[in-house]
């Protein structure tokens, strides 16, 4: 493993493999930069990264500029795939829309084009609420184009929320979709438009009194001329909301050359070169558009290798999944882990009415369980290694753990390995790293380029949330452990995720502004089953002995209602001298969610 | 090969033969010529002689001992090297250089400075009846008295000062002429060795919880007034060094055959025991830290120490060790605890014993051991002398068994010292050194150095401040390591109690059977339980548990359920997935899974998690139906043992879970079944009772009629006694079945209850773990296929007994169908 050639395929055997992954981490910084060079830079960059996880901070390719939709397209067209599909969309009414690249790229310019014209530049934000649709594509693009960074919001969020967003973000344009995207449809328009005053509101392709379309803002916009802005590496690329606490929007900001190289090389050592059959040469992105990982695997990653895209503008269905296959070249899927246990509901004990087979299924989230892999083997892949598993979150960007579609690099259930140039380590809750099988918190001592920061304000929540468990490295609030081949698997989630209001709030959060509370020792959040919704549970150990228990729950919601948010507070408190825990110090969550729930009682 | 390999060594050996015969000639002529040199030189000692001459004798001796020391030990050559050490000191204490131990202890370059610069200290040494004082100056003693504590006086710290201001004042002695005070430590608390500066924490530790009161406790209080007394400008240094409060001992000397008692350093006559073994190593010419060695003071108490790189990492004390002139040391305790229970002696008599009343004087009468000489000498009968004999014996080899085992640690001990008032008597000596038979050098130093340590470590701490330790920081250093160490030893290595059990003795209890199937897999292999719906803590925790009670696995595990769910729970509960002790099979068909893998021979006992009860019986029934395991007649059903505190043995009793109401055929079955199961407890010929609510047959209540059909079929049984109708108190108390006058062989002692249903099944069950602290282990019986079936109430123990149970059934059912086919 002396010298690494980078365009070559993945090692396919386990101990192969491992010494690369060992290589990559050893020579971390001559990585990244070769995966870096692999990219288009206008201004080459002058050092690989700066970081300092104390404060916390990282900064990678320092004084490089680049431009990221020139990397996707134009880069793409200059090796001649011109007119390779690079957005395929599969409507509802059953039409199909092909981009290619070439056709790809004037729509961009032209929007952006739109948006020099609008006076938009370098600096200002644009808001994306929209759904998996081309619109959203090209509006990225185009915003990348001109260095305007772009924030998706989800479809499924209150007209509230996303003015909100809009205003948070001091976006100066947001586009919609037409109004079947959104549950309250044409309210949902209405409201946002209402709230958000004078704002520039575009919708895709409807009319609707008093908005224009995206048609119509390009009309007169004319490309020839328009120049790309080659914005610093660590300018930001896109913004991604979390969520809302007191006045502060909590999220991500990814920086455009960081993250566009961890997207181009994540992307390609998945779909392309770990593969020794042909690479799939289009990718259906089934994700949600509005999360950090879909940015990485459904937009980025995959035009910057010349991977099209396929979108789908329904609840995806077999037909729709078997005319994909009978159509498109060698498509390879992107999911959540449950769309396959979905699709098998769908075909019960039938086959699929197709004999292609996806050459790669790349589930994100939690590990696809042994017998859903074992169920798509066959049916949706031939092989049950063709089942990958990306481990992301929000606050990754891009896969951190991930496994490969080659027999010897994936196990099914299992995370995988830390991708090439990153290393994941894990730690018992005292901060000892733990041996082979036995489980503990995940965690990285070191950056990665696709890494966010936090939104503004909001960097200390970042580093209390992220940084304060194991001081100087990053807390993921995933138990796992690694068994002796070097594979991850998932054994728990340490932050309970909640749903309030259509947002997910993670317990974590709560729990870190309870903890700086001073009647407070020690508190857990843990999410129990309401009536009719999600109820926030809080376990609280009081530092000292409380007389009067009731005033002190009162203070303790009026002190959530203040930090958070009147949504945040918790339905019941309960006042507890200890928490059950482990000998290791872990926290007995399952023996918190039946007391949570009435069915035993704390002693 | 072998052949060759023999005459090589026959040859070797013949060679070592023929060197042994030279060598010990050699060493023969040696030991005769070095005796001679050795006793002609100590007889011109004594006669004294010329500065001159003396040195270059002691140039002679410690070339020779030098070149001795190195050669192979044997007895002859320890012996000789051990005299002419001794013969060393002898010389130098005799010699015409003032205070030869003080230098040797100073090393030559400090005691010149010392012995130039003539500081001035004050020496305090108080002792029970009197206080020792001396006036150092340079390296010499210019004054030493003893002033009594007069018995009709109150004896305090007060009294004490006043009487030495008031002799310095008399002897025209003023206190600001010193440089500083060197002190008696006491019982302070425990510290390494070495020369501390006195601090007022050391009064407070002194005053509040002295480890054991002493009059030497007064040192430290009394320096430190005469310093003030001194005045403020003159500035004294207090210092005190190796007080008896040592503690240096290493990790393995400190357990005792009892958890809960543990030793440590403390209680040695640390001044004396380091003040020897420096000499010693001085006399060696080496540094006293490369010099392993083993001192034995022997005074009014005893103490022994053994020095290994400097530091004393094994310790015979001077109140539970050997015996001394007044203390009798430590007795066989068995015979002590009898002792006290018949009340020959109380505790009281045992504490004077130790402290004063035991050794010579309980032996001999006398706590004066040269007035035993004396006697012996003079006016003793041949009886007594005899019995002197006996004592000189006893002392002698105990002192030498006790240095002996302080070389118990393998290390290569270079040298043995014996010192204190003891070391003066040469029969006593002799008695000594013929005991440890050569094996070590042996140096008798006669008499006390303390003053002389006490005074060496104040000079080198006067010339030297930078040696002088810091009292809190040390004692709290020293604190924390003895407390890593208890927490160590302290550790529980099982979580229960592991007794070696006989084999085919009948098990009485619920460790028993857990033991009982650790001895099963110990000599056949650890079996795969299948827990079915593993997403249940109660499932994980028995399984982890299970592994985690004995001295090895018990079984293996296999997993069925959700994979997530199961990951998770094992996360929390610290369960490692390691694919071999527990995997997990990812399935939303436990059961039928499981069943397959038994099949397939993967799995060999089946556990019930989380999957409803008649579900997992269905499978497994279907199973032993289509493998036609189930024979005619055979039910399955639930056979509970219970581990009942008041009662010696184990009560089985069925069926109080599956059978809700079995009629006559198929109580008889389930009453097969709790046989088989009763049979592999070892019990060979269980007494089994069916009970009903009367003990006679009572034709308005059926369940008596059934019970005595029952029994009437079980009749010409051999391998069971079977009884009914009996009610509970009868087959359960003696006293209840004589007072009924039940005549039957069932009375009180019943090993196995035959219940009519489920009902009173189950009240009995909870009636007994609810109320009566009983714990319960079970196991459901399909065929002879043996089914783990733990309900969430059930406690960890009870989860593992029915583990055990089962996997103790499984293998006999093997050994038995191996045997019969």
């Amino acid at each position: 493993m002396e010298s690494t050639d980078l365009d070559q395929k993945l090692p396919a055997r386990l101990d192969a493999f491992r010494r690369l992954h060992r290589h990559t981490l050893d020579h971390r910084e001559q990585f990244w930069a070769a995966q870096a060079k692999r990219l288009q830079w206008q201004t080459a960059f002058s050092c690989v990264v700066k970081e300092d996880f104390s404060r916390p901070m990282a900064s990678w390719f320092c004084d490089g500029q680049i431009n990221a939709a020139q990397n996707a397209l134009h880069r793409i067209i200059e090796t001649g795939k011109g007119e390779a599909p690079a957005l395929v969309f599969y409507q509802k009414s059953g039409h199909t829309g092909t981009l290619t690249f070439n056709e790809l790229k004037d729509k961009v310019l032209k929007l952006a084009a739109a948006f020099h014209r609008a006076g938009l530049v370098p600096g200002d934000r644009i808001a994306l609420n929209l759904p998996n649709c081309p619109e959203f594509v090209v509006s990225a693009l185009a915003a990348a184009y001109l260095g305007i960074p772009y924030l998706p919001i989800g479809c499924y969020l209150p007209p509230s929320l996303v003015a909100e967003d809009v205003i948070a973000s001091k976006a100066k344009l947001v586009i919609m979709a037409n109004s079947t995207a959104y549950e309250e449809k044409n309210d949902h328009i209405l409201k946002v438009r209402a709230l958000l005053d004078d704002l520039t509101l575009l919708i895709s392709d409807e009319k609707l009194e008093g908005i224009s379309t995206l048609e119509e803002y390009m009309t007169e916009a004319d490309p020839s001329g328009l120049e790309p802005a080659f914005p610093q590496a660590d300018h930001p690329l896109f913004a991604v909301y979390e969520n809302r606490l007191a006045d502060k929007h909590v999220g991500s900001v990814f920086p455009t050359g960081g993250f566009l190289v961890q997207a181009h090389a994540s992307f390609d050592d998945i779909f392309n070169k770990a593969l020794v059959q042909a690479p799939p040469k289009m990718i259906v992105n089934t994700l949600d558009m509005c999360s950090a990982p879909t940015q990485a695997y459904g937009l980025w990653g995959a035009l910057t290798n010349g991977t099209g895209i396929i979108l789908i503008d329904e609840d995806i269905r077999v037909n729709t999944i078997e005319k994909i296959l009978d159509e498109q070249p060698n498509p390879a899927l992107l999911c959540r882990p449950n769309l396959i246990s979905e699709l098998r509901e769908q075909l019960g004990q039938e086959q699929l009415n197709t004999a292609k087979r996806f050459p790669v299924i790349a589930c994100c989230g939690n590990a696809l369980p042994p017998r859903l892999v074992k169920y798509a083997d066959g049916i949706l892949v031939n092989g049950p290694e063709r089942v990958v598993n990306l481990w992301v979150q929000n606050k990754s960007g891009t896969a951190l753990l991930n496994s490969y579609p080659t027999p010897e690099l994936n196990r099914p259930g299992a995370l995988g390995f830390g991708a090439l140039g990153v290393e994941p380590l894990i730690m018992s809750d005292f901060g000892e790293p733990c041996k082979t099988n036995i489980s503990g918190n995940l965690t990285f001592a070191r950056s990665w380029p696709a890494m966010p920061t936090a939104t503004t304000g909001t960097t200390e929540h970042f580093k209390k949330t992220y940084f304060s468990k194991f001081p100087g490295s990053f807390f993921t609030y995933d138990g796992v452990r690694s068994d002796k081949d070097g594979f991850f698997w998932f054994m728990g989630r340490l932050d309970d995720s909640i749903k309030v209001k259509g947002q997910s709030l993670g317990s974590s959060l709560i729990e870190g502004v309870l903890n700086a509370h001073p009647l407070v020792d020690e508190a857990v959040i843990i999410s129990g089953q309401g009536n009719s919704r999600e109820e926030i549970v809080v376990f609280m150990v009081p530092h000292k002995t409380i007389q009067e228990e009731q005033k002190c729950i009162d203070q303790i919601k009026d002190y959530i209602a203040e930090k958070i948010g009147r949504f945040a507070v918790p339905e019941k408190i309960i006042i507890t001298a200890q928490l059950p825990k482990t000998p290791t110090g872990k926290l007995f969550r399952s023996v918190l969610r039946r007391v949570a729930a009435g069915e035993a009682t704390l002693d | 090969m072998s052949a060759k390999l023999r005459n090589k060594i026959i040859e070797a050996v013949a060679e070592i033969g023929k060197i042994n015969v030279s060598m010990s000639a050699f060493e023969r002529d040696l030991t005769v010529a070095s005796e001679a040199w050795l006793a002609d030189l100590s007889e011109q000692i004594k006669q004294g002689m010329g500065t001159s001459d003396a040195r270059l004798m002691q140039s002679d001796l410690s070339a020779i001992i030098e070149v001795l020391t190195k050669s192979p030990p044997s007895p002859d050559i320890n012996t000789i090297i051990g005299n002419a050490l001794t013969l060393m000191l002898e010389m130098e204490r005799t010699g015409q250089e003032k205070s030869p131990a003080i230098r040797r202890l100073l090393g030559p370059s400090l005691a010149q400075e010392a012995q130039q610069e003539e500081m001035r200290l004050l020496l305090l040494n108080p002792g029970t009846v009197s206080t020792r004082i001396a006036v150092f100056q340079g390296l010499e003693q210019v004054h030493g008295f003893e002033i009594h504590v007069l018995p009709d006086e109150e004896d305090s710290v007060d009294h004490r000062i006043k009487a030495v201001a008031a002799h310095l004042e008399r002897a025209g002695i003023a206190l600001d002429s010193f440089d500083g005070i060197a002190c008696q430590g006491g019982f302070l608390k425990p510290i390494p060795s070495g020369t501390y500066r006195v601090v007022p924490e050391m009064v407070r530790d002194l005053a509040e919880a002295p480890l054991r009161s002493h009059a030497s406790n007064m040192g430290i209080p009394m320096g430190m007034e005469l310093a003030r007394m001194a005045g403020s400008q003159k500035d004294l240094l207090l210092t005190t060094t190796d007080p008896f409060v040592c503690d240096e001992l290493d990790l393995v000397d400190r357990v005792t055959g009892f958890v809960r008692i543990k030793r440590n350093g403390v209680g040695a006559h640390y001044l004396n025991h380091k003040a020897v073994w420096r000499i010693v190593a001085s006399l060696m010419n080496q540094a006293p830290e490369h010099v392993n060695a083993v001192t034995a003071h022997l005074g009014g108490g005893t103490s022994l120490a053994a020095h290994r790189q400097g530091q004393v990492t094994m310790l015979i004390d001077a109140y539970s060790g050997l015996p001394s002139t007044s203390r009798s040391g430590a007795i066989d305790i068995d015979r002590v605890i009898k002792a006290i229970k018949s009340k020959d002696i109380s505790i009281r008599d045992l504490e004077q014993v130790i402290e004063s009343r035991g050794g010579l004087i309980s032996l001999v009468g006398t706590n004066d051991f040269y007035a035993m000489i004396g006697f012996l000498r003079q006016g003793a009968t041949p009886v007594q002398r005899k019995k002197i004999e006996l004592v000189q014996n006893f002392l002698a080899r105990k002192v030498a068994g006790g240095m002996l085992r302080l070389t118990a640690d393998g290390a290569d001990v270079k040298v043995m010292a014996i010192t204190g008032g003891l070391a003066a008597n040469a029969d006593m000596m002799h008695r000594v050194k013929q005991n440890i038979a050569g094996r070590y050098p042996v140096v008798t130093m006669p008499g006390y150095f303390e003053h002389e340590a006490l005074a060496a470590g104040q000079i080198r701490g006067y010339y030297a401040p930078e040696t002088l330790k810091d009292y809190e920081t040390e004692r709290d250093a020293l604190a924390k390591k003895r407390h890593d160490e208890d927490v160590l030893i302290d550790t529980p290595v099982f979580k229960r109690e592991i007794r070696f059990k006989k084999k085919g003795a009948p098990l009485t209890t619920l460790d028993d059977i857990i033991d009982a199937a650790y001895l099963t897999v110990e000599e056949n292999y650890a079996p795969t339980i299948a827990i079915v719906g593993a997403g249940n803590e109660e499932a994980i925790q028995a399984a982890k548990r299970a592994n985690e009670e004995g001295r090895f696995r018990i079984s293996k595990f296999v997993l069925l359920g959700d994979f997530q769910e199961i990951s998770q729970m094992a996360y929390e509960y610290d369960l490692v997935i390691d694919n071999d002790n527990y995997t997990i099979i990812d399935t939303e068909t436990p059961v039928e899974d499981a069943i397959s893998l038994l099949e397939q021979g993967k799995v060999d006992i089946l556990m019930k998690g989380r999957v409803h009860t008649e579900d997992i019986l269905r499978g497994v029934f279907k199973y032993l139906k289509s493998s036609g395991q189930l024979q005619k007649g055979q039910v399955m059903s639930h056979t509970a043992i219970v581990d009942i505190p008041t009662r010696n043995k184990l009560l089985a009793f069925s069926d109080g879970a599956l059978n809700t109401y079995p009629d006559e055929q198929k109580r008889m079955a389930i009453l097969e079944n709790a046989l088989k199961v009763v049979h592999n407890l070892n019990i060979k010929v269980p007494k089994v009772a069916v009970i009903s609510a009367v003990e006679n047959v009572n034709l308005s209540v059926e369940s008596s009629m059934e019970a005595e059909r029952i029994a009437a079929h079980f009749a010409d049984r051999d391998d069971c006694i079977v009884e009914g109708p009996l009610s509970l108190d009868v087959a359960m108390d003696l006293a209840i079945a004589e007072e009924k006058h039940y005549t039957g062989r069932i009375r009180g002692n019943a090993d196995v209850l035959i219940l009519p249903d489920i009902d009173s099944g189950n009240i009995l069950w909870k009636t007994l773990t609810t109320q009566s602290g009983a714990a319960l282990a079970g196991v459901i019986l399909c065929g002879d296929m043996p089914l783990i079936l733990t309900s969430r109430g059930d406690s960890i123990r009870s989860k593992l007994a029915s583990l055990s149970l089962a996997v103790k059934f499984y293998f006999d059912l093997k050994k038995q169908s191996r045997a019969s086919a």
